[in-house]
């Protein structure tokens, strides 16, 4: 189960706007020693789900994962629309969900600081993203088109390296 | 006859209550990184669940009281506002969690945008929770919630290797990233007992109107209601490790569940999979929103039930409407409903003890339940698990931070 980057809030399907944290108000009271634990632990949760700042080699093979994932989930999706396994909203709908979070990834992996070591793997990884959202729009596009769906699992096949 | 109603209440435990978000996830989750190896988790789990529950049930045949009444009762005003501020947090989390879960689903089956479904899913509970007595509540999404069974069909179907399959109950640590392996250990037992579980079942056999002549019925409700739950987990975690491992898949969205189920068994199976999802969260929504309301209810000394009218108590009806608004404003704000509920169920690990441990100290204690108090099985099998809850509780941040919430 991997979530995504500081993964708590992320745009939501068609009506997608992302929410950011805000900061917890402070007072002036010097807060018990169990209530400074506590919002520690908060922090520390909600720290855990973020994977910000500079990309490194251990979050560059995480979202490489990510985006293989994406790839095989788009293909098992696109196989079962090619042999009629799904309905059209459903394909419509999971295909977005994928396609929103690629794109995202994408945006994200063309962006963040990165180590100069892997900076070419990590915007070459970008582009993959890409090539996988704008393979999923094609699936959203057409749900229940067989042969879109034929070519877009061979696609998405390839670019995830599934099995 | 009656007997026979009587038991839909464990299946909408079951369904409902055992079966919701948290193990959806959860369960899937684990099969698809781990394969089979966490199989073993999931008996300890129901055990577990089926130890405290039928614990409560029995003080409420008993006393004719609550879980949360009898805690606050027995154990004080300063322990019982502890469990209820835990619980009340957890609670809300996993409602909005679940109704997110419920506008997902909505969503796969209609195509319709999200935050319109949220709105209806909400309206449509506050309606029919309003004009639905507890009874038709339980059967509806119980039995609706059956259709899960679809994914036990896709499990056998799929084909594993049984034989892994049966190593799978077999504990061990794995060589694999054993801190991601522990996390799902701890993930996996706190979606399976869940603190909301136990109150809204003993609050469920108060609104039957349980007496000391219906222990035996309680038993058997937390019995099969569970162990039914328990065989719909074992099937997520056959169909992950069987569909998304095989093919290099993490799954991440409520929707990836149901496509585990419809490559095996096609489109009928899809939709009896996104409808069995739809009943489950939507039952577990239910579950969850009673089961704030009666906590606040039965710790201030309010009317509550589902039984009376909402006239007949205003402030337990205002309650539920206050939390499906307040979750709901949770999930508008554009929260992914997965993410949220793999939150809720770690916050949830952590608030266990402030649940069990009240529960075990009132069934033990024979001065409130007379001869019907916990004998020397429960007794044994309810502190061998509260140690298990102990340590589960102290390990869970922890872990949390160490895999980054599972990432790694």
């Amino acid at each position: 189960m991997r979530l995504r980057a500081c993964g708590l809030f992320y745009p939501v399907a068609a009506a997608a706007t992302s929410v950011g944290l805000k900061s917890v108000g402070s007072g002036t009271h010097r807060a018990p020693v169990r209530t400074r634990a506590l919002v520690l632990a908060v922090f520390a949760v909600l720290l855990a789900g973020c994977n910000g700042g500079t990309v490194d080699r251990h979050a560059l093979t995480n979202d490489s994962a990510t985006v293989d994932s994406m790839a095989c989930e788009g293909a098992l999706l696109a196989h079962d629309v090619a042999r009629g396994k799904t309905t059209a909203f459903f394909a419509r709908e999971q295909a977005n969900v994928l396609r929103i979070q690629s794109s995202n990834l994408a945006d994200a992996l063309a962006k963040r600081k990165t180590l100069a070591s892997i900076e070419e793997k990590v915007r070459a990884k970008s582009r993959d993203a890409a090539k996988l959202s704008a393979t999923l729009q094609r699936l959203h596009d057409h749900p229940s088109d067989r042969g879109v769906a034929t070519s877009v699992e061979q696609q998405l096949t390839e670019l995830g390296g599934c099995t | 006859m009656n007997k026979i109603f009587g038991l839909a209440l464990g299946i909408l435990a079951a369904i409902g209550g055992f079966v919701d978000i948290g193990d959806l996830v959860f369960n899937t989750a684990a099969g698809a990184t781990f394969g089979y190896q966490l199989m073993w988790v999931i008996p300890i789990g129901v055990v577990g669940i089926i130890v405290y529950s039928e614990m409560c049930g029995r003080v409420a045949a008993v006393s004719g009281k609550a879980v949360f009444d009898a805690v606050r009762e027995r154990v004080g005003f300063k322990a019982a506002l502890g469990a209820l501020v835990s619980s009340e947090v957890v609670n809300l989390m996993t409602l909005a969690a679940e109704l997110g879960g419920v506008a997902i689903t909505l969503q796969l089956l209609s195509g319709l945008p999200y935050r319109w479904l949220i709105l209806f899913a909400v309206v449509g509970f506050a309606v029919i929770i309003w004009v639905t007595s507890f009874n038709w509540l339980e059967r509806g999404f119980g039995y609706g919630g059956l259709c899960m069974l679809v994914f036990a069909v896709a499990a056998v179907k799929l084909g594993p290797d049984w034989t892994k399959v049966g190593k799978g109950f077999i504990p061990h640590i794995t060589q694999n990233n054993p801190t991601l392996y522990a996390y799902f250990v701890i993930g996996l037992l706190g979606a399976a007992m869940t603190p909301y579980e136990v109150y809204f079942y003993s609050s469920g056999g108060v609104e039957e109107g349980w007496k000391p002549k219906d222990i035996g019925l309680n038993r058997a409700n937390a019995i099969v209601g569970y162990l039914l739950g328990g065989t719909l987990s074992l099937a997520l975690m056959i169909v992950g490790a069987t569909v998304f491992l095989g093919h290099g898949i993490a799954p991440q969205h409520l929707g990836t569940i149901a496509l585990g189920v419809g490559d095996p068994l096609g489109k009928i199976g899809l939709l009896l999979a996104i409808v069995g999802i739809l009943f489950a969260v939507g039952g577990a929504s239910i579950d969850t929103v009673f089961s704030g309301a009666y906590n606040l209810a039965q710790f201030c000394g309010w009317e509550w039930g589902r039984y009376r009218h909402p006239k007949g108590a205003p402030r337990f009806a205002v309650t539920w409407l206050v939390l499906l608004v307040l979750a709901m404003g949770i999930v508008m704000t554009g929260v992914d409903a997965v993410v949220l509920t793999e939150y809720a169920v770690i916050f949830s690990v952590v608030a266990l003890p402030l649940t069990y441990v009240p529960i075990l100290l009132v069934a033990n204690d024979k001065a409130y339940m007379g001869r019907y108090g916990n004998g020397r099985l429960a007794n044994g099998l309810g502190l061998v698990y509260l140690v298990l809850i102990m340590v589960v509780a102290l390990t869970a941040i922890p872990l949390m931070v160490l895999t980054n919430a599972g990432q790694n």
